[in-house]
């Protein structure tokens, strides 16, 4: 929660300093941005590729603890598409992309905003905190009417750290290594399928 | 095309972390990350403070977020649900099954 306060902290510092102009021009330079963005690509590869847990996960669960990161996939990928026919000003790809972003703000925002436009960046930011504060929020409720795998599906990416507590409460103990594997797999698509919905 | 730099950059990156993965240096990316992660976010903030589209059509871009929340948070609860139900809950019962089938079998 702390990090996600001075997330969100720094995001709104950096609207009211171009809203009231403090910036020097410079730093208004999209050249800037886009070379820290793909530092940050470089930096979540090695984050990938140096970390073994994901597939000693595999060898013990086996392939069926896969499921529960496809289905939340699948399943928003499909829910988003139906939302889209109700923005005529939004194509299917932009709405994906914003689904793709599974409450992984920070990333999909930057990405967004990066390749699509500060408009479309906007809605992501939001869609994506909204997702994870509806786990933070919702979870008890999700779990009575949707199962324990629910609030996993509904937190995405961040069922590793910022909804885990809540998954472990309200799904139980049992449920936290299926968390944090579909934590995981799905924080490492995000950059992927948010970047292949922007280049259709 | 977007997907070009982007995949790049990360498999660049997933190489790098395969080969340095037993080097204590990569234990610190995590940290060099979250300072990335929130220069980025000022950076943000700065692109959406300077569009002046996004400051005054902010309550409709909040209305189309709040719409594409519910429709991917739905769809992936129904998901979660269809699973806990077909494959949790199934695959017990089925397993039990081949159990005592491979039980007579021997």
């Amino acid at each position: 929660m702390k990090q996600t306060a001075l997330y969100l902290l720094l995001f709104v510092v950096g609207v009211a300093a171009a809203i009231t102009g403090v910036l020097p021009e410079a730093l208004q330079d999209d050249r800037i941005s886009k070379g820290i963005l793909y530092l940050l690509l470089f930096l979540v590869g090695i984050q990938i590729g140096s970390g073994k847990n994901m597939f000693r996960v595999l060898g013990r669960y086996g392939i069926k603890i896969m499921l529960l990161p496809l289905g939340t996939t699948l399943g928003t990928f499909a829910g988003v598409s139906l939302i889209s026919l109700l923005l005529p000003d939004r194509s299917l790809t932009d709405c994906l992309s914003v689904g793709a972003g599974f409450a992984y703000y920070s990333l999909s925002s930057i990405l967004i905003t990066e390749f699509r436009g500060a408009e479309l960046g906007t809605v992501a930011l939001l869609a994506n905190i909204m997702r994870e504060f509806s786990v933070l929020v919702f979870a008890p409720w999700m779990v009575r009417y949707f199962g324990p795998l629910a609030p996993i599906s509904a937190g995405g990416a961040t069922t590793m750290d910022t909804t885990l507590p809540f998954i472990t409460r309200y799904s139980g103990e049992p449920y936290v290594v299926v968390a944090l594997f579909h934590g995981m797999v799905i924080d490492f698509t995000v950059p992927l399928w948010v970047s292949l919905f922007l280049s259709l | 095309m977007t997907i070009i730099p982007v995949f790049s950059s990360i498999l660049t990156g997933i190489i790098v972390g395969y080969l340095l993965r037993q080097k204590k240096i990569v234990n610190k990316t995590g940290i060099l990350l979250n300072m990335v992660i929130m220069l980025l976010l000022l950076f943000l903030g700065i692109a959406v403070g300077s569009n002046r589209e996004v400051v005054t059509r902010f309550a409709s871009l909040g209305l189309e977020a709040l719409l594409l929340t519910l429709g991917g948070t739905l769809g992936s609860l129904i998901a979660a649900l269809w699973l806990y139900r077909k494959v949790l809950h199934g695959p017990k019962g089925a397993s039990h099954q081949s159990e005592k089938y491979n039980q007579k079998k021997r």
